[in-house]
């Protein structure tokens, strides 16, 4: 009997024991997922908010681009009266000086007209000028300060992630200490997530402007271009969402003057075809060789009207510093088309448009003066705002496709001013320093699949390990025949937990999908990041088991004493 | 003495010694050994419901007043919401309750009575080990702000907060007044750290009273005061968005520009008319949008099939 009643005390202590410990260890537990969960929760604050901001900071250089494609447009607008009269005068005065009595009733309604057109022009031009010149360094202000905002926030999202930290461990257990090894994983996170030498390709990086290292200019240019397909279709191409004239996507308008509206272009084919069966090789006109000749002919006089805001960088010493520059153009065009074939050959084809401008604007916003200088344009030609085919920098898609659609006005030297002076003339922001610095995680394809090669707790990843000593843990006083031995490896209990921030835009919700359908991976430029636990990996375990838990023993092998000192430098950490 | 006598005297002894024993250590040991089981079991549920209860906020709100603003693609009646009061009675259902009783969640999970318990928490003479009920009277649940213990970190952010609040609420006003949609930034929230506290007060076991049967009063330790006590916590809300709509609506409320777009066309239709006298359509709203915003952009090699962007020689940079 008394063998039994001690064994039933035995197991009544080895329950008490072993409860208490399960109990501990599921609240360290707790602990640890806590912690790495909040401290992911605070990155991907962290990072959603870099993604809002960054958002608003393109929409506000969407919003400088408008405001200089709105100038641009003014003094185009300005520009059409002066051009008229440039036109228009010697005609006007030479009706005028003859003795047709019948000429005033043209050149007088004329000359009010240019007149008007002119003024009123010109008082649209100034009243843009006055509104949009202060707007530009209010708006960049905004953008650096929530470029600091966002750059703050990053640094002091460390801080936040300590204190949830050491907040977690306390709120969810008592005793609870972060391991050497827990350390490690921390320290490695945060180096790799902060960029901290030697780690040369971090989680998230910032990107300046100023900076003259490749991997940040790209950054920049990443910038510059999401903000180029960001613009509206105003300053995309100057498109027309209304008129029967509208270009379509491509933008601008063009209005028929010759054949007038609404008739069609003069359009003439004329081809003779030998009849030749295909089993001979015979085919049709215009490039069968039984087509004996194919000549086609079009022609249309036209008011070709385009133009676009371009956010461009000038090379500056080392840098790409960037300025907003846009132009406007309306030319009356002679659309010529010319096309011969004979006997299947492809004799002559001639394309020609051209023709005088009628208007012509350009502006930009470029710091003007001192080492940061970015301009475009000059007082005479610039190669800077003058088409490729002239030996300018200006390709022909630029500016809404200008350059190939209005070729004249962009060559355009006299009075009114060309394009190039109009864009040197017009700079509504002097001290416009260019895209604001932003962070952004690291480039493609994918920023959180760091499944290979890496060591488990990089960024994205979050591992931590906690231990709590068995001093710290209750069990029974039993000593004597009664005792239990209830030790824990390294005298302590152990956990391990991971997480993640993650980025999911799921495209089987309408309100969630991309337009295009493509699958879209994480950036800095979409709120989408989340906090998840994650499975540790099997050399997660391995290495908490070796170093955390010593639990690894190799006594034959020379990697046994190295381990050794492994862990007594860990004991050494805090 | 001889042996036989002796033996006759003696009769009985063992079976007197065993009963004795029986009722003062066996007994009491076979009894004490389960309800170290239970009081187990006890602690162990008071950590998962605390786990519980901290981490179900980290996939709802505690009210809608959480949601940041701007989110209109799911009807408010379907959304995550999960109040305290609804979370600790649907706590309870799960873990307190009769376990063939079923998970509850949301509607179903009415408060609990005193009268139902788990079968397996109840004392050998058929006492109940606690009161379901008390379990609330001594448990908390609340949303606290961000853990900072030098207050400056979330003075900061609460500052933050506010002023992005303050504009919204004046991009707000505006829409409101001309019918626009709604937009303003405050998907800050400094809030989110969910604190949660159970604890089961445990009632004192049946134990050995006095011979009398006019007093019934435990002869040892009249109470214990036992509790099984859990804490945990966790930081939730990681200010992610709701979808495109959501996100423009965030957004917009950071660009001043989208209340000139806002202004000049209503109640009036300014620009449009301005871009009929002008004979210049492309000053039209559907072409020049102030506030313009395309969260789609992004560089192509963050999507699937990958791609890169280019510059040319003017610096103009495009994909």
């Amino acid at each position: 009997m008394l063998l039994s009643a001690c064994i039933i005390v035995l197991l009544g202590l080895m329950l008490f024991n072993s409860g208490i410990v399960t109990s501990e260890k599921m609240q360290l537990q707790n602990a640890a997922d806590a912690a790495v969960y909040s401290v992911s929760t605070i990155e991907a604050r962290d990072l959603n908010f870099t993604a809002y901001t960054n958002r608003a900071m393109i929409a506000n250089e969407v919003a400088i681009g408008q405001l200089v494609g709105l100038m641009s447009w003014a003094a185009h607008f300005a520009s059409v009266g002066p051009f008229m009269n440039l036109y228009f005068n010697p005609i006007l005065s030479a009706l005028e000086a003859g003795t047709l009595g019948i000429a005033s009733f043209f050149t007088v309604p004329m000359r009010v007209l240019i007149q008007v057109l002119t003024s009123v022009g010109a008082t649209i031009r100034s009243g843009v000028q006055a509104i949009t010149s202060p707007v530009v360094p209010v708006v960049a202000a905004i953008n650096k300060a929530y470029s600091i905002a966002q750059r703050s926030f990053h640094l002091v999202s460390f801080m936040f992630s300590v204190f949830a930290l050491d907040e977690m461990l306390k709120q969810n257990t008592d005793g609870a200490q972060l391991s050497g090894f827990g350390l490690v994983a921390l320290i490695g996170h945060f180096v790799t997530l902060y960029g901290i030498p030697p780690v040369d390709n971090p989680f998230v990086t910032s990107y300046s402007q100023n900076a003259v290292e490749p991997e940040q200019k790209a950054g920049m240019e990443r910038l510059a271009s999401i903000v180029n397909a960001s613009r509206d279709p105003f300053s995309m191409n100057r498109y027309d969402p209304v008129s029967p004239f509208s270009q379509g996507a491509a933008g601008g308008w063009s209005f028929p003057l010759f054949p007038p509206y609404p008739l069609p272009a003069i359009d003439f084919t004329a081809q003779i075809e030998i009849p030749v069966p295909s089993w001979l090789g015979g085919g049709s006109c215009p490039d069968a060789w039984n087509c004996l000749f194919s000549l086609s002919f079009h022609f249309q006089i036209a008011m070709d009207r385009n133009g676009g805001t371009d956010l461009r960088y000038v090379t500056n010493g080392n840098r790409q510093l960037y300025n907003w520059s846009a132009a406007d153009t309306t030319a009356m065009n002679a659309h010529i088309g010319f096309d011969l074939w004979v006997f299947g050959a492809h004799l002559l084809d001639i394309a020609f448009s051209g023709g005088p401008p009628l208007g012509i604007g350009g502006a930009q916003a470029g710091r003007a003066t001192g080492a940061q200088r970015a301009v475009v344009g000059g007082v005479g030609p610039d190669p800077s705002m003058l088409p490729d085919f002239a030996g300018g920098d200006v390709s022909s898609e630029m500016y809404g496709g200008s350059p190939g659609i209005s070729s004249l006005a962009w060559l355009w030297t006299g009075l009114p001013m060309g394009v190039s002076q109009s864009a040197y003339t017009y700079n509504i922001g002097r001290g416009y320093p260019g895209l604001p610095r932003y962070n952004d995680t690291k480039p493609g394809p994918d920023p959180i699949d760091i499944t290979t090669g890496t060591l488990g707790f990089e960024a994205p990843y979050l591992m931590i390990g906690l231990i709590k000593e068995s001093d710290n843990i209750g069990h029974s006083r039993s000593k004597g025949r009664f005792g239990l031995t209830s030790e824990h490896a390294a005298d302590q209990i152990g956990v391990i937990s991971k997480s993640e921030v993650y980025f999911s835009r799921p495209n089987d919700l309408s309100y969630f999908a991309r337009a295009d359908g493509k699958v879209e991976y994480g950036s800095g430029f979409n709120p989408y990041w989340q906090a998840r636990l994650v499975d540790t990996t099997y050399l997660d375990r391995l290495s908490a088991l070796l170093i955390q838990q010593r639990q690894l023993y190799l006594p034959s092998l020379p990697l046994g004493p190295v381990i050794d000192d492994i862990t007594n430098l860990m004991d050494l950490l805090p | 003495m001889s042996g036989p006598i002796r033996r006759r005297q003696c009769r009985g002894q063992a079976m007197t010694e065993f009963v004795v024993s029986a009722a003062f250590v066996l007994v009491p040991l076979f009894i004490l050994v389960p309800i170290i089981g239970k009081y187990v079991d006890m602690k162990q549920t008071a950590i998962q419901t605390a786990r519980y209860e901290a981490w179900e906020y980290t996939a709802h709100y505690q009210s809608l007043g959480d949601e940041s603003s701007g989110f209109t693609a799911v009807a408010s009646s379907k959304k995550p919401v999960k109040a305290v009061g609804n979370l600790q009675d649907e706590s309870r259902r799960r873990f307190f309750v009769p376990t063939n009783d079923g998970l509850h969640t949301g509607g179903d999970s009415a408060m609990i009575g005193s009268s139902e318990v788990k079968p397996l928490w109840h004392y050998h003479s058929g006492l109940s080990m606690y009161d379901p009920a008390a379990i609330d009277t001594v448990s908390d649940l609340n949303q606290n702000l961000t853990p900072d213990p030098t207050h400056v970190l979330s003075s900061i952010l609460y500052i933050i907060q506010v002023v992005f609040s303050a504009i919204a609420d004046i991009l707000s006003a505006v829409a409101s007044a001309i019918g626009a949609t709604p937009v303003g930034f405050d998907a800050i929230n400094a809030e989110g750290y969910f604190k949660s506290t159970v604890s089961i007060p445990v009632r004192n076991p049946p134990e050995y009273t006095a011979f009398s049967l006019a007093n019934t009063a435990p002869l040892f330790i009249t109470n214990r005061n036992v509790k099984m006590t859990a804490s945990a916590g966790v930081l939730t809300q990681g200010w992610s968005t709701g979808g495109v709509a959501h996100t423009q609506s965030q957004a917009k409320g950071m660009v001043p520009t989208s209340l000139i777009g806002m202004i000049l066309n209503d109640p009036i239709p300014l620009q449009t008319v301005v871009s009929a006298v002008l004979l210049s359509p492309e000053l039209h709203p559907d072409s020049l949008d102030f506030g313009h915003m395309d969260i789609d952009a992004i560089d192509p090699s963050h999507l699937e099939g990958g791609g890169s962007h280019s510059c040319n020689d003017a610096g103009y940079c495009t994909y």
